[in-house]
């Protein structure tokens, strides 16, 4: 009964149908976007608040590409420079260090991030299996396996107990490695200065900083550590004096930035980003409103006889109330297909590609909480919204009485 | 036994169109309703319809007041109790013979469609009509004629006891009047009540009663028959 309504009532005009089902699309889009960008900043905060309470100063690399080249090439005065700044950053600050390398095994990429002990008070790494790192993991004497924590996409090394070779190519060494736990799915850190992004462990090794392995520091991995360099319980004056450090030696350009400040500045610029996206989308959505709003209204009215038949023949007029919700319902689900299916596409492709320098976003499931969630709240949003409209445009129609137009008009 | 019963019926709508308004019709009759036009019959078919409800006095449909029936009994009522005929023979062009006379099955409850064999009614009514073989086709490719006897076998479909019907032959030619005019007295001797709106002093004549509406009253004008 309902779909028979539906398709010869509602959906009647095809080509409005589709022209307002597109516009709609467009708009799931824009949302989805704006949503899933929001719970993701809003989560980064959330996350990075430690960093604002232990006054963290975020360390940025600026160095010229040229001086960074020079200073590989010439790797034994550089790595000895490495080997001092980390005893000089061990001397006289608190700091978290996170160094972030690719490597290949087969076709299946992983990356090796190289963690001081001081990384874990900033960030909330939760284990599946096994245990994490203890005290003891960072003073291992070199001769040992070097404890490691796997993601959970690294099938081959996610066993417990188990030793392997792998090759890092921030020590340029084979490594024997000794898995002591499994990380859980989608274990993730946010980017300081884009919060509303994410660093995901899912095809990760996260490894300790040993003693033995700043004996060894080399300048390849004190670049990637440098960027995002976390100095905390300090004032901005003590860490300019690592800046001038570098700077002295010719090694690096690094600023330092106060977290609080950069997050402050990344929200307010995020706000404004963040307006516009909604008026844009506010424009949408009135288009869209307006062209519902017309095919419903004129579908109605045409067809106000042929619904009065209907009710003469046994229709209840609420049950148009019940075939427009579920009529919405079905136009809901087609609207959200395509931006599902993104999302999907999106996940999937980042599950399959290549790992970048920062290994962001390696999701393990296609649709991991945030992306679900915001495909529910457009869901229900857009939903909500079609059966609203439908609702006010029949409680207009129903007003006037359903009668059939007989002999006499 | 009182089909319908109206007492004291009012309707006002800019201008008074009924005024203490009262009739009954009972049950296996064929009461003929004639006035001018613009009097208010349309109006009068649509509140004993149970599509109108905006009136004052009593309707009265099968010994129950339909003021007291929910909007769901309303709805009942109108698809298992009344059938409506209408001059212009209003069908669904989308959708074929066989669905439109079908229609009004659509909102029987599961259970009412499994306790009849509506496909054989469907075969009986149609060939009776002599539409059988237009059951595949599509409304716009029909006669007039042929289409009011698709509306008809519409209204007939669930066996409805009370036939309200508007001008049911003013768009027929005298053969297909005819048709319909036979039906209807089948209709009554099987125990149906029939209610017709006429313009049509011949029509109205073949019916058991007349009833004239006129400066918003009606009057009984005769038994014809």
């Amino acid at each position: 009964m309902y779909f028979e309504f539906i398709k010869n009532i509602f959906a009647k005009r095809v080509l409005l149908t589709l022209l307002t089902a597109l516009t709609l699309i467009s708009y799931t889009f824009i949302s989805y976007t704006l949503v899933r960008s929001n719970l993701y900043a809003f989560q980064g905060r959330t996350e990075l608040r430690s960093l604002v309470a232990k006054t963290a100063f975020v360390g940025n690399d600026q160095t010229p590409e040229k001086m960074t080249d020079q200073n590989i090439k010439n790797a034994k005065k550089s790595d000895e420079i490495a080997r001092s700044f980390i005893k000089y950053l061990d001397s006289n600050y608190s700091y978290s260090m996170h160094i972030v390398m690719n490597a290949n095994l087969g076709t299946a990429e992983y990356s090796i991030h190289t963690v001081n002990e001081d990384f874990f008070n900033f960030y909330n790494i939760k284990i599946g299996k096994g245990h994490n790192f203890t005290k003891t993991s960072f003073k291992n004497n070199g001769y040992a396996p070097i404890p490691v924590l796997v993601g959970p996409n690294l099938h081959r090394f996610a066993h417990v107990g188990k030793t392997y070779k792998i090759y890092n190519s921030g020590t340029g060494k084979n490594e024997k490695i000794k898995v002591i736990g499994i990380l859980a799915k989608n274990n993730k850190i946010a980017s300081i200065y884009e919060p509303d992004s994410y660093t995901y462990f899912n095809n990760a090794i996260i490894r300790p900083l040993r003693s033995s392995d700043k004996k060894t520091f080399n300048a390849v991995e004190l670049y990637s550590g440098l960027q995002d360099l976390l100095v905390y319980r300090t004032s901005l004056a003590n860490v300019k004096k690592i800046q001038k450090y570098l700077a002295k030696r010719s090694f690096a350009n690094v600023k330092f930035y106060s977290a609080k400040n950069n997050l402050e500045e990344f929200y307010t610029s995020y706000t404004k980003r963040s307006t516009s996206l909604l008026i844009f989308s506010l424009i949408i959505f009135f288009i869209s409103s307006w062209m519902i709003s017309v095919n419903l209204w004129k579908s109605l009215e045409e067809e106000r006889q042929n619904i009065a038949l209907r009710v003469s023949l046994g229709m209840r007029p609420t049950q148009i109330y019940t075939a427009a919700i579920l009529y919405q319902f079905i136009l809901t689900i087609v609207i959200m297909i395509p931006v599902s299916l993104y999302s999907l596409a999106y996940s999937r492709m980042l599950t399959s590609g290549a790992v970048q320098q920062d290994s962001r976003l390696m999701l393990s499931s296609p649709l991991p909480g945030i992306e679900g969630i915001s495909l529910l709240i457009c869901f229900i949003f857009i939903f909500v919204f079609l059966v609203l409209i439908s609702v006010i445009l029949i409680y207009r129609f129903n007003k006037e009485p359903l009668l059939l137009r007989m002999s006499e008009k | 036994m009182s089909v319908v019963t109206i007492e004291k019926l009012g309707k006002k709508y800019k201008r008074t169109i009924l005024e203490d308004v009262a009739f009954s019709l009972e049950a296996g009759t064929m009461t003929a309703l004639i006035g001018a036009s613009g009097e208010g019959k349309t109006t009068i078919l649509n509140i004993i319809g149970l599509l109108d409800s905006d009136y004052t006095g009593q309707v009265l449909l099968f010994d129950t007041n339909v003021a007291d029936l929910s909007e769901k009994e309303q709805a009942h009522y109108r698809n298992t109790k009344l059938g409506f005929i209408l001059q212009e023979p209003l069908l669904i062009d989308r959708m074929t013979v066989r669905e439109n006379i079908l229609l009004p099955t659509v909102y029987l409850s599961k259970k009412e469609r499994e306790n009849v064999d509506f496909q054989t009614r469907l075969v009986n009514l149609t060939k009776n009509l002599g539409i059988y073989d237009l059951l595949d086709e599509k409304p716009n490719t029909l006669s007039g004629g042929q289409k009011q006897r698709v509306v008809a076998a519409r209204a007939l479909i669930n066996d409805p006891e009370l036939i309200l019907a508007d001008e049911p032959t003013g768009a027929l030619d005298q053969d297909n009047a005819n048709i319909i005019l036979q039906l209807f007295k089948k209709l009554i001797a099987n125990g149906k009540t029939v209610l017709t709106v006429t313009h049509d002093s011949n029509v109205a004549k073949q019916h058991d009663r007349i009833l004239k509406l006129a400066n918003s009253h009606v009057l009984e004008i005769g038994e014809e028959k």
